[in-house]
């Protein structure tokens, strides 16, 4: 049990940023309040103030290591709107096969990496062994799959984009460099190979939550929003219109990236860095959304490709045609997504198209305002950029998937707090229930306030007075 | 290159470093000047960091020989020094994805593949790691040395 010592967990949580969870008391010992709070700061769009336009792709895709491709886009996209001009097909189809290819990676990363420990061991297991590395020992086809999944995603990745983990070839007008047939042929072999392996995965899943159902469905659970781009009334990752829907599955609003203002405004509180964004419509705190796989594919009737379609239209049957409420059903929509992800980069690289040799046209420096709107892995990405007529950024904002799912994070660890705290103590082995609550929604924590470091998750017990009684760290 | 000049085929080489990190870099700089050198016929790969998705391709060939900076004696341009796989169940803790190193891919490749191949780290003398993306004059000529040795090494 935890008492009023702080106890040290190693290694690593599995999210990516520093995270702090505030739980404080009533003077009767019950959970007054729980908060996620991020606590670094960067300040990205800050120091963004200044530089040439063509800089901003490259620039903003070092916010983040995981997701540098999402920024590289969706920095691209916002540019080529203020400009006014719209890339050749062929390069709009190497960038949609990137944006797969980061989409491979990072939802692998996620799903076997991070969160498929929490499935496999015991609630009593040590941290130490609830990893990578204890799914390396106790499973290691699953692992040898889980690696070989990601690296084509990886793949993709280096070669459509220029660069392994910072990519460089999406250009204000195109893209910087052609595909050979050498390099499609690769990736496309790499691709088929990895849409067989990721089915093992979904069967994985689908044991694992048949079997689990009922403890599932409750864990974290609750009514919101839903927030994510469509192409007609499918899921789209790269190019659509954003849509919201209500918690019974009604559309709320549907609008193209430009006018996100008028949808969504944002609130900052003291306990963290993160702002919280939310529906202005319906004010704040009551405007909470989610954003990423489960709200995607909340929304999303059909997906658009074979074996992802199937698998879309069962997890529909296990929600009952309404939206999903359980915040560990993003595990399983970010397996479907997955799946969708290598059957799309599949269908694009069977794209004549995608071997043109017209990547870009040429551009003519310019000022003025635009945003740019991708579906990141973690959920809807905003890049918003004002120019003078130099071609010098006067103001940029970015709105990422994190920050939209803040207020639904906080809402789960709640939740989580009311179930396991217990006359003001946590049992050690709840402990994880508050890590399992946040990785559902693989926040990106560097992302969310363009900070970088080590990434320890410390969970705090206050009481009413705002003393310390307990503290919980996982570093 | 001279035609008789034969890249070992059972051997990958590979380079490390940051390449906007001065010397880091050295060992990025020594594999592409080995991949002209033998006409892109030796196995050779240009890496930021060891990361477990080359765990497969490495456990395939007999020898690897990473090339990475390291701070040596004035006197001592390069060294090399085996490496050998790291503990392996793994150890509690001992290990994190964000700080990998290559004894843990090396452990990697016989945990998830059964092999593992005999590895050595060619170390080259840097001692600048300030930002720029050239070598320091004498970490340039450190390299020079290298390149040499690894030359002969490359096409045992």
């Amino acid at each position: 049990m935890s008492n009023a010592q702080t106890i040290t967990v190693a290694p690593v949580t599995r999210v990516e940023g520093h995270g702090k969870v505030h739980i404080t008391l009533d003077d009767q010992g019950n959970v007054a309040d729980t908060v996620f709070s991020v606590g670094e700061f960067r300040g990205f769009e800050q120091f963004c103030e200044g530089r040439l336009l063509w800089d901003m792709p490259t620039l903003t895709s070092r916010i983040c290591g995981v997701c540098p491709v999402s920024h590289h886009l969706a920095s691209v996209k916002a540019c080529e709107n203020l400009l006014g001009v719209e890339p050749p097909p062929a390069a709009q189809k190497q960038r949609e096969l990137l944006h797969m290819g980061q989409t491979i990676h990072s939802h692998a990363l996620h799903f076997f990496y991070f969160a498929m420990p929490d499935f496999l061991f015991k609630d009593d297991t040590h941290n130490t062994q609830r990893s990578i590395f204890g799914l390396l020992q106790n499973s290691k086809s699953v692992a040898a799959n889980a690696i070989a999944i990601r690296k084509t995603g990886q793949d993709i990745v280096d070669i459509v984009g220029g660069g392994r983990l910072h990519p460089a070839a999406c250009l204000p007008g195109g893209m910087s460099k052609e595909l050979t047939n050498q390099e499609r042929s690769a990736m496309y072999k790499s691709v088929v190979s990895a849409i067989k392996l990721i089915g093992s995965g979904i069967k994985m899943i689908k044991e694992l939550y048949a079997k689990n159902n009922e403890s599932f469905v409750q864990f974290a659970a609750f009514p919101s929003m839903y927030m994510g781009m469509v192409r007609d009334d499918g899921l789209e990752l790269y190019e659509g219109p954003i849509r919201m829907i209500d918690e019974a599955g009604e559309t709320v609003c549907e609008f193209a990236a430009e006018r996100y203002e008028e949808y969504i405004e944002e609130r900052t509180e003291s306990t963290s860095w993160t702002k919280f964004p939310y529906f202005r419509e319906r004010g704040y705190p009551d405007g909470i959304y989610r954003v990423a796989p489960m709200a995607r594919l909340n929304i999303a009737k059909s997906i658009g490709t074979p074996q992802a379609d199937a698998e879309l239209q069962e997890l529909k049957q296990i929600a009952g045609g309404r939206p999903l409420e359980s915040s560990l059903f993003f595990h399983y929509a970010r397996v479907i997504e997955l799946l969708y992800a290598a059957e799309r980069a599949k269908e694009l690289l069977a794209d004549q198209e995608i071997l043109s040799h017209e990547t870009r046209i040429p551009v003519q420096r310019a000022g003025g305002e635009g945003v740019g709107a991708i579906e990141a892995p973690r959920g809807t990405l905003f890049h918003h950029y004002k120019a003078n007529d130099d071609g010098k950024i006067t103001s940029a904002e970015f709105i990422v998937a994190t920050a939209h799912n803040n207020l639904a994070m906080n809402k789960a660890v709640r939740q989580v707090s009311e179930t396991v705290v217990v006359d003001g103590k946590i049992a050690e082995k709840d402990f994880n229930k508050f890590e399992m609550a946040i990785r559902c929604y693989d926040p990106c924590l560097s992302c969310s306030t363009h900070a970088h470091g080590k990434m320890p998750l410390d969970i705090e017990i206050r009481d009413h007075r705002n003393r310390r009684l307990a503290g919980y760290s996982c570093r | 290159m001279t035609e008789h000049v034969r890249a070992r085929p059972d051997l990958l080489v590979v380079g490390i470093g940051n390449p906007l990190r001065r010397d880091d870099a050295v060992g990025l700089h020594l594999v592409r000047r080995l991949d002209r050198y033998f006409q892109r016929r030796l196995n050779c790969m240009a890496l930021m960091a060891p990361d477990v998705a080359y765990a497969e391709k490495i456990s395939r060939f007999r020898k690897l020989l990473v090339i990475d900076a390291m701070p040596l004696p004035d006197d001592e341009p390069y060294r090399m020094v085996r490496l050998a796989p790291g503990p392996h169940p793994f150890p509690s803790g001992g290990w994190v994805s964000h700080v990998f190193d290559w004894t843990a891919i090396l452990a990697l490749t016989v945990v998830l593949y059964d092999r593992s191949p005999e590895a050595e780290l060619l170390g080259v003398a840097a001692g600048d790691f300030g930002i720029s993306e050239s070598l320091s004059p004498s970490c340039a000529r450190n390299a020079d040395s290298a390149f040499r040795f690894l030359v002969a090494y490359c096409s045992r």
